[in-house]
């Protein structure tokens, strides 16, 4: 398959660069290596209260709805590039496509399918629509070892295995879009993630508010206070990142805001080092966000079980003073970290920026070799509107790239 | 921008023909960006002439057309803006493709939120930065040490680009010996790459920051000297400093000369002082107004780094539109009945796109009307109508207990993700946008026998139409008053707002209905 552009990753940065290139009439194919498309916006929850709330989460839904309409342009999902070379100026890959699924239609969620696969997450549940999904990046046998476990105990034949297929698509450019790696919190003990019942990460939040999942994880009756902590895995060169993951604050506070509309009897507190300003009403939404929670200016220094079993939060107060407050669930605003993308070994050397992530230092869209491009949070931490904002970017550069290419003036 | 989904061949001798549009473009703000972008703009083919206002500095030798003056009104739809253009005591109109606002944000001192007068003591931020670019001295100091104290986010919210500028000025001012620096802060805004790691930097290498949550320190004068008080906020003591000099940052905001741009959008005030909407679907640099494009300030973004985006945005944008000028191909759009108008302007004064212009009668621009229909319903003589669509959607009516109307952008895109098992007794009827909901149609959809009637439309903040959705939530509201007023209590008529993600509010609204 010939193309002009191939996009490795299939996110809201890869979807919206893939409409944006083909309103400039430029030719592209998308790579993904989940069975969906989405990335991790397709797990974030809807933000709105009674107004909307500026999140950015259903542009996916917009950017998908988009380019349903559009020709000619694949979008591979379960897919991973195998192989990479490059001659005269264009690259020629190809790419694995799993070609197993779920039949959704037929599936009726009984579960089996799940209890029986001997590989840990190869089935799962979408956030976004709550339909069971099969990766095959994970299921071994769309990597070539038999095993039909799945399908053979499916009373509805909704599995439906195929063996993978190779696809060979040769491109001049290469737009690498594959996103970033949420900061794994376990990583910080001493917040009690994973070790202390009641503590979350921001994504679990959102994604069991995405799927109507929340209210059953914690009684309503029960929840009467929610604490939110920033800056976990961000701004803390200790843990690798001397940088500001720029979403966490407009996260937390939007979380925050939708809670409290939903639950108004809901007492929430926000720890946090400074509040980074999220949109344009900031001051406005800052004052009546002052109203409604509490704002404490400090880092915890530990989270664990307290009384009753419920966690509680030891920090330094006022006048340097080591207090303990008690919630009854706590949420740690984990940072972004530097993307993992799913590249060939002989796939060029990119630039690596001083926080780790691909490119420049400058949030340019050049990645340090000819024709290759990299944009959204691969290129550092980013909101989704900037995400789509670095797409457009990404596509002006990536059009001026091919006209010059097609005269001849690289070679 | 939303693209319907029935383009069709319509071509009737009303549209003006478009052999006339130009593609040049008038770039507002001759700093860098501007001519940037103009650069950008020239090599592709689009002749592109940058506007610089009469306090600002020409740049010395530049390949683009430069006028100093400024704008004194703008009308037009895109191909065919007429600007009138005020250059020292002359002014003229020349005819515009696009229009791109890109000058530099515009600065407000907070010398009078302190209380404090220009003094040499009292400095604004850029104003500081400038003076040390050009070489400038440091004042004279009262002690072996010079103490300079920077205030940041205080009364008033900063922006990333004033922290960076603030970190700089801190960088310069190592050059010179024995100088302390202090910053007091509410919210220090390190949200761009780079910022927290040379923040920590200026830390260690002995700046004072203090963050305060809500007590101001307060600045006065003692003796013809700076005094600020302030409670220390991690020791929670009173203390004082009696620094040098004192740096305030400003207040940001976009400039004011795009009111006249602005005012070419009946729906501004929804966006005002910037001229693009704060709403996720209006991405990039684009406005409610085909061929207007805010950069930067213009649109809320302030940092430097992201500019670089904004100004390749609005390179693709031309790009993307410059083969609509001279298609033939015209899309479904608003027509004005001539037998029917009677000039009252009402399309004109809310049309949210300003695609409806006034040229001895009510015009609709075919390349800017998004065909939203917010002009069909509130037109009070039925003069418009949205062509060719509106005809097919009315033949199709089917005898569904249950009628759903949604916008074709959030509603849509949420019905494709329920169960069509759950549908099976509701009728979906896709609007343009739920701003077109019409009296009308829901009377209609009651007389073929609905029993309940949704309509669904994009959360406040977020229709692509503007006011699109909170109209027809106010239409919804009057009629449900009207049957109410009747006595007629079991008609159930119900608006919802929604976005693409949040299908279960049709669920719900539905499972109420049901009942």
């Amino acid at each position: 398959m010939k193309k002009d552009v191939l996009i490795v990753g299939g996110g809201i940065t890869g979807l919206s660069l893939a409409w944006e290139l083909s309103r400039l009439e430029v030719d592209s194919i998308l790579v993904e290596r989940a069975p969906v498309l989405g990335g991790h916006v397709s797990q974030l929850t809807c933000k709105a209260t009674d107004a909307c709330q500026k999140c950015g989460a259903c542009l996916l839904e917009d950017y998908l709805s988009k380019l349903s309409h559009i020709n000619n342009l694949p979008l591979l999902v379960n897919s991973r590039i195998d192989s990479f070379d490059e001659a005269h100026g264009k690259f020629k890959t190809l790419v694995f496509q799993g070609q197993s699924k779920i039949i959704n239609e037929k599936c009726d969620d009984c579960g089996l399918c799940k209890k029986i696969c001997p590989v840990d997450g190869a089935l799962f549940h979408a956030a976004f629509d709550s339909k069971l999904y099969l990766s095959n990046e994970k299921c071994i046998n769309a990597l070539g070892v038999h095993c039909e476990a799945c399908a053979q105990i499916c009373p509805q034949g909704a599995v439906d295995l195929h063996e993978s297929r190779d696809i060979e698509i040769e491109t001049s450019s290469i737009a690498v879009c594959s996103g970033f790696t949420p900061f794994d919190a376990s990583q910080k003990p001493r917040l009690g993630f994973r070790r202390t019942p009641g503590v979350f990460t921001t994504i679990e939040i959102d994604s069991l508010l995405r799927s109507n999942n929340f209210e059953p994880v914690l009684n309503q009756e029960e929840l009467k206070s929610i604490a939110f902590v920033q800056c976990v895995g961000s701004r803390d060169p200790k843990s690798g990142a001397n940088y500001c993951s720029q979403i966490c604050c407009g996260v937390s506070v939007r979380l925050a805001r939708l809670l409290k509309s939903r639950f108004p009897e809901l007492e929430i507190t926000i720890f946090y080092m400074d509040i980074q300003t999220f949109e344009r009403q900031f001051d406005e939404t800052m004052r009546q966000a002052v109203k409604d929670m509490t704002f404490i200016r400090s880092m915890p220094s530990e989270i664990r079980t307290g009384e009753n079993g419920r966690p509680e939060i030891i920090f330094q107060g006022n006048d340097d003073v080591k207090q303990s407050i008690p919630y009854d669930m706590i949420v740690l605003s984990i940072g972004i970290r530097p993307g993992r993308p799913d590249l060939p070994r002989n796939f060029p050397a990119m630039w690596k920026n001083r926080e780790g992530f691909i490119g420049s230092d400058d949030q340019d869209v050049a990645a340090g070799h000819p024709g290759i491009f990299v944009a959204g949070t691969a290129q550092g931490p980013k909101s989704i509107t900037n995400c789509v904002s670095q797409a457009i970017f990404a596509a002006s550069r990536i059009k001026r790239y091919l006209d010059r290419t097609k005269k001849g003036e690289f070679k | 921008m939303s693209r319907r989904v029935t383009e069709s061949v319509f071509l009737s001798g009303e549209y003006k023909s478009r052999e006339r549009a130009s593609n040049k473009a008038l770039i507002l703000g001759g700093d860098e960006y501007g001519i940037r972008i103009a650069e950008l703009l020239t090599r592709e083919g689009v002749p592109s002439t940058v506007l610089i206002g009469p306090d600002e500095t020409p740049p010395k030798d530049s390949r683009v057309e430069i006028i100093q003056g400024s704008i004194l009104s703008s009308s037009g739809f895109i191909g065919n803006f007429d600007v009138c253009i005020q250059e020292s005591n002359d002014h003229y109109e020349r005819k515009f493709g696009f229009i791109i606002a890109a000058q530099p944000a515009f600065r407000a001192s907070k010398n009078r939120l302190f209380s404090l007068s220009d003094s040499e003591n009292v400095w604004s931020l850029s104003a500081f930065r400038k003076h040390l670019d050009s070489g400038g001295r440091l004042p004279e100091r009262k002690g072996p040490w010079l103490h300079i104290a920077f205030f940041f986010d205080l009364k008033g919210a900063s922006e990333i680009s004033q922290f960076e500028e603030l970190l700089s000025i801190l960088d310069r001012l190592e050059a010179f010996d024995q100088v302390q620096s202090y910053v007091f802060a509410n919210n220090l805004k390190v949200s761009s790459e780079g910022l927290d790691a040379w923040y920590r930097d200026h830390r260690r290498r002995g700046v004072v920051f203090f963050k305060f949550d809500s007590d101001d320190p307060q600045i006065s004068f003692r003796n013809k000297e700076l005094v600020i008080e302030f409670v220390e906020p991690l020791l929670k003591e009173e203390m004082e400093l009696t620094p040098d000099l004192i740096v305030l940052d400003e207040i940001l905001g976009p400039s004011p000369s795009i009111r006249p741009i602005l005012e070419m959008i009946p729906s501004w005030p929804s966006s005002a002082p910037y001229l693009q909407p704060e709403s996720t679907r209006f991405n990039g640099v684009e406005t409610q107004k085909a061929g207007v494009f805010a950069v930067g300030p213009a649109r809320g973004v302030f940092d430097q780094r992201s500019l670089r985006a904004d100004i390749e945005a609005a390179r693709v944008s031309i790009l993307q539109a410059l083969p609509e000028l001279s298609s033939l191909i015209v899309k479904e759009t608003a027509f004005i009945d001539r037998n029917k108008c009677t000039f009252c302007l009402t399309c004109v004064r809310l049309c949210p796109h300003g695609a409806i212009g006034f040229d001895f009668r009510p015009e609709v621009d075919p390349m800017s009307c998004k065909s939203c229909g917010v002009c069909v319903v509130e037109c009070p003589m039925s003069a418009i109508e949205i062509r060719p669509a509106n005809a097919e959607m009315i033949e199709e009516s089917k005898t569904a207990p249950l009628k759903l109307f949604v916008c074709s952008h959030s509603g849509l895109q949420a019905v494709s993700k329920i169960n069509s098992n759950f549908l099976t007794d509701v009728e979906i009827i896709p609007l343009p946008c739920a701003g077109s909901i019409s009296p009308n149609m829901m009377l209609k959809a009651l007389q073929e026998g609905a029993k309940g009637i949704v309509v669904a439309g994009c959360f406040k903040g977020n229709c692509a139409s503007i006011y699109g959705s909170t109209l027809a939530d106010s239409r919804v509201a009057q009629m449900v008053q009207t049957f109410q007023s009747v006595r007629m209590d079991k008609v159930k008529i119900e608006f919802v707002y929604l976005a693409g993600n949040t299908p279960d509010r049709i669920v719900d609204a539905i499972t109420r209905m049901k009942k």
